[in-house]
């Protein structure tokens, strides 16, 4: 597997565990994150990468984070609409081949696959697995109590 | 793992939390079924709900049992703690186990770690944190393959 330039925007809980596996298998990574407490997240065995503290629904900031170089950008803010446009601007304007964004609102999943993005919904993983868990808790018939 | 699916008519949940995930568990029990009864704090969440949907909206604080109460838990066969504070989840799940003796009790908790310890008091938990980044990690080994 090729070592890979990924841009992480968002260091909350998912994006800082994925900059810290993915620092740690190699790949070379650069956080974004407008809070710099939020990169205290960061593993200091694992992660080798950068920190660019910033907003990154400025193309200034996408700069200095070098996008154009990137091979694979993942947007993880909390918030899925800022999540879709920094994925659009790296995939439409800095060309970056490989765009995935975080997707709450599995409603708008949809448009973002059709934009060209692709997508992790929390929504659906979880709601399948309690889906899951109820199914199979009924068909037993047994308390969980 | 075979996923088995099983008629959800005459059940009744309760679900506390309509966020992205309460209200995408309301609409696939109630379109499974299932009777819905749902529980937030602020009644605008539940504007998130398909307008096709017959499930039941009851706004109040979800750890409070007198809440829990009129949104019919004593009758339901099921609680889902599927709010946005894991903390939350846990103690509602408590409540609803020691207060009101549900039959199935579930708590999503999206911190690893609080899921372990909340294991440990007899909360069944649910956390899909490392299912989520299995999910990223798997597009992200195409991306590195391609």
């Amino acid at each position: 597997m090729r070592s890979l330039y990924a841009v992480i925007i968002g260091c909350g809980r998912l994006g800082s565990h994925l900059a810290n596996l993915l620092s740690q298998s190699g790949h070379r990574v650069v956080v974004i994150d407008k809070d710099e407490a939020a990169f205290k997240k960061l593993s200091v065995e694992a992660f080798s990468g950068f920190r660019v503290e910033g907003d990154a629904s400025e193309p200034a900031v996408l700069h200095r984070a070098k996008l154009e170089q990137a091979d694979l950008v993942i947007t993880a803010t909390h918030a899925d609409n800022v999540n879709l446009m920094v994925a659009l601007v790296a995939s439409r304007v800095f060309g970056v081949r490989h765009v995935m964004a975080r997707v709450y609102d599995p409603t708008r999943e949809q448009m973002y696959i059709d934009l060209g993005v692709e997508t992790v919904c929390p929504t659906l993983i979880a709601g399948q697995a309690f889906l899951d868990l109820v199914h199979r808790a009924v068909a037993s018939g047994a308390s969980n109590a | 793992m075979q996923r088995v699916r099983v008629s959800m008519s005459a059940r009744c949940a309760v679900i506390v939390g309509c966020g992205p995930l309460g209200s995408h568990l309301a609409t696939c029990l109630d379109e499974a079924g299932c009777c819905v009864h749902l529980v937030d704090r602020n009644h605008a969440s539940f504007r998130r709900l398909p307008d096709h949907l017959g499930t039941s909206c009851f706004e109040g604080d979800p750890i409070d049992p007198v809440v829990l109460r009129s949104a019919g838990l004593d009758e339901a066969d099921m609680l889902i703690a599927a709010s946005r504070v894991d903390d939350v989840n846990a103690a509602v799940a408590l409540v609803g186990r020691r207060v009101f003796g549900a039959r199935h009790v579930f708590a999503r908790v999206d911190d690893p770690s609080r899921a372990e310890a909340y294991r440990l008091l007899g909360i069944q938990t649910l956390c899909a944190t490392p299912m989520v980044v299995a999910a990223f990690l798997a597009k992200i080994d195409v991306a590195a393959e391609s």
